[in-house]
């Protein structure tokens, strides 16, 4: 897995590629507390995301309520199938903020 | 396994889910995370189901934390269990000699069953 950053206006994005899992996703979820303790807005590229078991949805969940604490905020998009049926199957879809593109994300950031 | 039984592509990855799920389930608890330690799994194809059988020679799991239970919306643990609950159709642990097993159980698709 590899975990890219970069800055768009106010919003830095994390594009991710790869599976997340129990061994890559302690550095998935180091680079993305990173990101958040530098900027307010922060938001997870999964288009390259074919795959995300328990451990990842925990790391998102662990940035999630980080961003909440620190009133900022965390977004995920670019849902492949596989990441979408494991947020449903966790019962999560509801619980972040999940855009369907990068102009979404970038347009809700203008909105706000 | 699940294409060629016939599976739709969302069980199949649900199937490759579930295992995964239960393996990483024995190296965080059975075995404190040492991901050294040895997991056998093997494959059995029944008239009517499929059952993959985890035998691991660590600590034995609580029983407790195998049982269905209620997702916390923002729980950060305890969602694995929850994943192999909604995909499989039965998972069940014994104690073997030297080890634990943990049996993931999937009914095969209807049609499929017809034709064995």
């Amino acid at each position: 897995m590899n975990a890219n950053v970069r800055t768009i206006g106010a919003t830095q994005i994390i594009d991710v590629v790869g599976h997340i899992d129990l061994g890559t996703s302690p550095a998935f979820r180091k680079t993305m507390l990173d990101s958040l303790k530098t900027g307010d807005r922060l938001a997870a590229n999964l288009a390259q995301v074919a795959y995300i078991d328990s451990s990842g949805i925990a790391s998102l969940l662990e940035v999630l309520k980080e961003a909440k604490n620190k009133k900022k905020t965390f977004m995920l998009f670019g849902l492949t199938s596989g990441v979408r049926e494991v947020l449903q199957l966790t019962r999560l879809t509801g619980v972040f903020e999940i855009h369907e593109s990068e102009e979404d994300v970038l347009n809700a950031g203008a909105k706000g | 396994m699940g294409k060629i039984h016939e599976f739709p592509p969302q069980e199949c990855r649900g199937l490759v889910l579930a295992v995964d799920e239960a393996i990483a389930n024995v190296i965080r608890h059975a075995y404190g995370g040492d991901v050294e330690q040895p997991v056998e799994l093997t494959f059995h194809l029944f008239a009517d189901r499929l059952e993959f059988v985890l035998f691991d020679r660590g600590v034995a799991p609580d029983p407790a934390r195998l049982e269905p239970h209620a997702l916390d919306a923002v729980a950060l643990s305890g969602r694995g269990t929850h994943i192999i609950r909604s995909i499989m159709d039965g998972v069940s642990y014994e104690k073997a000699p030297g080890g634990n097993l943990l049996r993931l159980i999937k009914l095969l698709p209807v049609t499929e069953r017809n034709n064995l």
